[in-house]
């Protein structure tokens, strides 16, 4: 009795030099319930059907006049059907037949006289694992796009060159920005505001882990700092709200560190309270560096969670970086970067307006590699 | 050079044991797990998951077959190849073997060459579909996370319920699918009273599909305000979530405000109000205002309308359960394969 195929759609390519043989194949085959059979005579023939009918599984006769079932099979191999199971059928059985034939490039081989119960055993073998193979590829495919789609989306809502420039405008400062998500979604952002009374609100926040959920957590928090306003905001107190709305929000064992900071050009003051987040570094007129305290328990944690405003000089030439742990925890030969790499690589990116992120982070790729994301943005006072 | 790949040897024959151990130590492979029988085949295979599995069938107590049929049932062993070897020459026995669920069957006595290069090609495979398989789980170990997030979304029913009163407008219902996209909606109570109904057909899928249901909820929540009209809002949120060239985030977007004046209403693509009209037929209404006295309307997406079997199938949904409605357009949305369906069905206050 032959067992009926659960793939009758797929496409099968029969090469045998003899009529006979192809015949009694391919009556197997139809027995067994395939629909889709191609048959050819000569090793051009079946390189032929092979980019007509692109098929799912070739039975090849090895000993075959002209090209022989050998170079056919080096050849499919060759030309990028690395994945297309190839059954030898032949009546060569020498141990050294074999041992060519699967260095040719062979997926399995059957010795004749073919014995139909085992050949279509092994056809079910080779097209099943076909299929499994392509719908995970097909999945990998759709999936990878629908990060790139998403990755695009999430870089889209970050501020835009309109709008650092109406805030630049706003408040006599010059600002820039870097930032990449890693290979999967990230759940990193930054945002910035002008308040209204010539002041500049940066935020910087980093949420824990990568992907969608990250992502979702990231943009929900955007959205909610864009709709509260920025006048008068007080850093300290903006967080402990942050905070509070996070821990409603975020399944428990999920955070996100926050460094939310006010620059206030006429003061010559920056105000700013942390949530955890990376220290930020401050680099004055002269180019001596120094990172500021920073601490403070990340948002999401602890509903009762309380932060406190630190203000420090923000004297003219002076320029603030804030950056991701991305930076500061990438490796290279030497080890991690840590913050004086950081330091260092920013007092070089000093220029014209401000300080050139692009520049920094291009001179940073020469000696570390980043894996994780990267987001920075640097302020600096005329 | 070393060979990647656990390889379980199961023979009761010591010396074949042995052997093949010995012709896969030369070929470089050195994670080799001897068992010489059935159990403690299944013993070793529960620990670490072998690569490939080499097993005779002629075994005292439990066979070859049985073990092929155990491993099998195991949904971890789905891709794992098994290699049976045999020296019964019979056809029927070999596919025999293949029926109990062996990858591929080679003759006894064991040539090293032929069974080095099956080996090779089963392992290619291996690892292949097990980075494929691995990328899928992580996937979605991610999208179980992010689900419960997305339909977070989606109002909750006790609010809806608060919202509308009986006899006043409205029953709302709405259902996600397993993945990500559909139709997601929401409501709000506007300063001053109004009512404000939102409803998107994401139109894409999984990650993509996530960011862009958050970003224009983001958008609407945001821009949402008394002062503002609801095509003036439709307007506002295609400006913040739109890239200008590139197709919208959504399939369709529509807002619905219901106030004391009555219902304005405003919609970008597939997202379409339906007014009940003479004769119990539904009337795609333009943009604007709901003039008093429309009694019922609709509001749903193109693709959910399409797959509820279109504007007759409703009209007779509605006729047969004016308050159920909504339920059954979604219900017959869902089983038509819609992934997340809404309807809403608004009823002029008595």
């Amino acid at each position: 009795m032959i067992a009926r195929t659960s793939n009758p759609e797929a496409r099968i390519l029969v090469v045998d030099d003899q009529e006979t043989n192809r015949l009694l194949l391919s009556t197997y085959l139809r027995q067994a319930g395939y629909r889709h059979i191609t048959l050819a005579a000569d090793g051009l023939e079946a390189l032929e059907q092979v980019a007509r009918v692109a098929p799912d599984l070739v039975l090849l006769d090895l000993v075959m006049p002209g090209m022989e079932g050998f170079e056919v099979c080096q050849r499919l191999r060759a030309e990028g059907h690395r994945d297309l199971p190839v059954i030898v059928q032949t009546a060569l059985n020498r141990s050294d037949d074999r041992r060519r034939a699967f260095a040719a490039g062979a997926t399995d081989f059957i010795v004749k006289p073919i014995h139909p119960q085992e050949l279509l055993a092994r056809v079910h073998v080779h097209l099943a694992r076909r299929m499994r193979l392509r719908e995970l590829t097909d999945y990998r495919t759709r999936r990878a796009m629908e990060l790139a789609l998403a990755r695009r989306v999430h870089e889209r809502v970050l501020p835009g060159t309109t709008e650092v420039l109406l805030a630049e405008g706003a408040t006599g400062l010059m600002v820039q920005s870097f930032f990449e998500p890693s290979q999967e979604l990230g759940g990193d952002f930054w945002d910035l505001r002008a308040d209204g009374r010539g002041r500049l609100v940066v935020w910087i926040v980093d949420f824990s882990g990568h992907g969608i959920t990250a992502a979702i957590h990231a943009l929900r928090l955007q959205g909610e700092l864009r709709r509260q306003p920025a006048e008068g905001l007080d850093p300290a107190a903006h967080l402990e709200e942050v905070n509070a709305t996070l821990k409603r929000l975020l399944p428990t064992g999920s955070f996100a560190t926050i460094l939310v900071a006010v620059l206030d050009a006429a003061a010559g003051t920056m105000t700013y309270a942390s949530a955890g987040a990376p220290r930020p570094l401050m680099l004055d007129a002269e180019g001596t560096f120094c990172f500021l305290e920073a601490g403070g328990l990340p948002a999401g944690i602890l509903g009762k969670a309380r932060y406190e405003n630190r203000t420090v000089p923000f004297p003219p030439g002076a320029t603030l970086l804030l950056a991701s742990d991305g930076f500061t925890e990438a490796e290279g030969p030497d080890g991690m970067l840590e913050e004086d790499g950081l330091a260092a690589a920013a007092g070089a990116a000093r220029g014209g307006h401000g300080l050139r992120l692009d520049r920094m982070v291009a001179a940073l790729r020469e000696k570390v590699r980043f894996a994780d994301d990267l987001s920075a943005v640097s302020v600096t006072r005329p | 050079m070393s060979q990647r790949g656990r390889i379980l040897i199961v023979d009761d024959a010591a010396a074949s044991r042995d052997m093949l151990a010995a012709i896969y130590r030369a070929a470089g492979f050195t994670e080799l797990v001897l068992a010489a029988d059935g159990p403690a085949a299944l013993d070793a295979a529960a620990g670490r998951l072998p690569d490939l599995v080499v097993l005779d069938l002629v075994m005292p107590g439990m066979d070859g077959f049985e073990v092929c049929r155990s491993l099998r049932q195991r949904p971890d062993f789905e891709d794992v190849p098994i290699l049976v070897q045999s020296a019964l020459t019979d056809p029927a026995d070999r596919t025999a073997a293949f029926m109990a669920g062996a990858t591929d069957v080679v003759s006894k006595p064991t040539d090293p060459r032929e069974i080095l290069a099956r080996t090779r090609v089963h392992l290619d495979h291996r690892f292949i579909l097990r980075e494929l398989q691995e990328y899928r789980s992580g996937m979605e170990r991610e999208f179980a996370m992010a689900r419960p997030i997305y339909r977070g979304l989606l109002p909750d029913p006790a609010e809806v319920a608060a919202l509308f009163a009986p006899g006043a407008a409205g029953i709302a219902v709405a259902s996600v699918g397993d993945g990500f996209g559909g139709d997601l909606w929401g409501l709000a109570v506007l300063p001053g009273g109004d009512r404000m109904l939102h409803l998107v057909d994401v139109g894409s899928t999984g990650a993509v599909a996530a960011v862009n249901a958050f970003n224009v909820r983001a958008a609407v929540d945001r821009l949402m305000d008394p002062g503002v009209g609801c095509a003036e809002l439709v307007g506002l949120v295609t400006d913040t979530v739109a890239e200008p060239g590139e197709s919208l985030p959504w399939s369709g977007f529509c807002c619905v405000r219901i106030g004391p004046g009555g219902v304005e209403w405003a919609a970008s693509g597939g997202a379409r109000l339906f007014r009940l009209g003479e004769g119990g037929r539904l009337r795609p209404l333009p943009p604007g205002m709901l003039e008093p006295g429309y009694g019922t309307a609709v509001l749903a997406s193109a693709n959910t309308l399409e797959a509820a079997g279109g504007l007759d199938t409703v009209e007779l949904l509605l006729a047969a359960d004016p308050d159920g409605a909504a339920h059954a357009i979604v219900g017959r949305a869902r089983d038509a394969g819609r992934n997340g369906a809404a309807a809403l069905v608004l009823r002029e206050a008595a």
